[in-house]
């Protein structure tokens, strides 16, 4: 018994830690949340709840969704620590931020 | 440009003149046409401005006809669903008019003249819609679903404003 936990908790020392998920919704023409800190390698999801489609777009074009159709998504993975502005290429009043740490 | 926003309230003035009743009342049908000529009018005033305008900001606002589109499909979808016939009436009519005149209008302008009278109209215009989602459609629209869809639709008129407004100011100068 021991050993078995020796073992898990070898294993689970050894697994980086699980990357976590923050949604964003697209509603109501905004992005909400529309300021995010998350840690490197953590993902960001953005859902289109309008029914208008929308992008998700870096200022510096790092990332562009292209067109979210209504009830579609988007999703991109933080990789870098930094901070990344993005817009709505369609509507460019829509704008955001994610801060990677 | 004020020929539109005097057919968009129509109902509101014409309420304001007669007595009773001191308030319209459009039906379910009747407002399934307003909604489906409010998009229309813009989507007409967009495609000409991508036609003509060499400004690219001016063309990039007029992109923003995609979201007519959508939220006519929008419309759409749930007048069948609901088994609503739109039925044209003063307020629907008064739009497409006013539409009309506004793109005659434009049609004989070109160049940053184009822009301008375009840019203006649309705040107008957005203007216009929003007070009547807010004093006409929302207050009576009794179906849930109806009433919901015109509450969902008014935040992408609200940002076409702002876009309008903006861009209307960078011409201006």
């Amino acid at each position: 018994v021991r050993l078995t936990i020796l073992l898990l908790v070898l294993v689970a020392c050894a697994r980086p830690p699980p990357r976590a998920v923050h949604r964003v919704a697209i509603r109501g023409m905004q992005f909400v949340p529309d300021q995010l800190q998350v840690v490197r390698g953590d993902r960001v999801a953005w859902t289109n709840e309008d029914l208008v489609p929308h992008t998700v777009t870096a200022a510096d074009q790092r990332f562009d969704s292209q067109v979210i159709t209504a009830g579609a998504g988007w999703a991109w993975t933080a990789d870098s620590a930094e901070v990344v502005a993005y817009a709505c290429r369609l509507h460019p009043e829509m704008r955001g931020s994610v801060t990677v740490r | 440009m004020r020929q539109t926003f005097l057919a968009a309230t129509f109902f509101l003035s014409g309420a304001a003149l007669a007595s009773p009743p001191a308030k319209p009342h459009p039906s379910e049908p009747q407002i399934a046409a307003i909604v489906v000529a409010a998009n229309a009018v813009d989507v007409e005033a967009g495609e000409l401005a991508k036609a003509k305008s060499a400004n690219p900001a001016v063309v990039s606002f007029a992109q923003q006809i995609t979201d007519h589109t959508s939220v006519n499909q929008s419309a759409g979808a749930l007048v069948t669903k609901l088994g609503v016939t739109p039925e044209e009436n003063d307020s629907s009519r008064g739009l497409k008019d006013g539409g009309e005149k506004n793109l005659a209008k434009l049609k004989g302008l070109s160049g940053a003249a184009f822009d301008k009278a375009y840019v203006s109209h649309e705040v107008d215009y957005h203007v216009a819609v929003l007070g009547v989602i807010d004093t006409v459609l929302v207050p009576n629209a009794s179906n849930a679903e109806l009433k919901a869809l015109i509450v969902k639709v008014r935040p992408t008129i609200a940002a076409h404003l702002e876009h309008a407004r903006t861009l209307d100011k960078t011409l201006s100068k």
